[in-house]
């Protein structure tokens, strides 16, 4: 268990070695990637829609008529998967006087999981933890947590 | 270098200018919902009449208890159904392949989402818009 954290935890410093190289890289070669607060973004679920998602109330009905399809349908029907694109950076070329600006976009995801009933039984929102590190991992593995647990 | 700087903080700032909307999914106001399709209408409309204006649905949930229309809206206002192109339409216009049309990019694509009852008829309905 221990030496699993701990190759765990150097994984995420050579990875955050890693990135820290490549931005450093790209900044000296004339490019600057500035990390921004989420923002923009197309397709964005509102936090307050996500907040009116109340698990056994809300039925899997009420989640399509408010939010519409979502990206992903998983497992029967059990888990709907939502996904959009917010701007988490931007990526600032250079040149002798001039410069050109990119916004880079992130994917943010809502996991709803539903009772064989169709109401909701749990939800999860995630985004990006970084500027490049994608969270969808982290929706299958709470996915898969509820798998092993049974249903009310 | 100091051109250098000023140049970095107008491409930030334009960059910022031009990115900071962002667009959300929300559901039609219902006003709108029945101007646009006058002929689904709570407690009357049938699933038979649904599926003869709309034809297949694009996602159908529930064993059919729920259906789902991807719809591109087009001004005027005219609605087609995504990939459903059906014989005979409530609507006023053909209806014509929305693909055709140019204007119907994913981002602009909507939902009409049918939720029915037991005795077959619309119970209730929205459109899901990303504005």
């Amino acid at each position: 268990m221990i030496k699993t954290k701990s190759r765990r935890s150097n994984a995420m410093v050579m990875l955050g070695g890693m990135a820290l190289l490549a931005l450093m890289g790209l900044g000296l070669s004339g490019c600057l990637i500035i990390p921004t607060p989420p923002h923009g973004g197309v397709g964005v679920i509102p936090e307050e829609t996500i907040g009116s998602f109340e698990p056994s109330t809300t039925t899997r009905a009420d989640v399509l008529l408010r939010v519409g399809v979502p990206a992903k349908r998983l497992q029967g029907d059990r888990f709907f998967v939502y996904e959009w694109k917010r701007i988490h950076a931007f990526l600032i070329v250079w040149f002798v006087v001039d410069g050109v600006g990119q916004e880079i976009y992130r994917p943010h995801y809502l996991g709803l999981e539903f009772t064989p009933k169709g109401r909701v039984k749990r939800v999860k929102a995630l985004g990006p933890s970084f500027v490049f590190f994608d969270q969808y991992s982290k929706l299958e593995e709470w996915m898969a947590e509820e798998g092993e647990s049974p249903d009310p | 270098m100091r051109a250098v700087g000023v140049n970095i903080g107008l491409v930030l700032a334009c960059t910022f200018l031009l990115t900071g909307c962002a667009t959300v999914v929300a559901q039609l106001e219902p006003q709108l919902v029945s101007e646009r399709f006058p002929f689904v209408q709570d407690g009357k409309t049938s699933k038979e009449e649904v599926l003869h204006s709309l034809g297949e649905p694009d996602y159908p949930y529930e064993g059919g208890r729920i259906l789902a229309y991807k719809m591109c809206y087009v001004p005027e206002p005219k609605w087609f159904p995504w990939g459903n192109y059906p014989l005979s339409s409530p609507i006023s216009e053909p209806l014509r392949p929305s693909r055709a049309l140019g204007g119907c990019s994913p981002e602009r694509t909507n939902t009409l989402i049918l939720v029915f009852g037991p005795d077959d008829l619309v119970e209730r309905h929205s459109v899901v818009v990303v504005k």
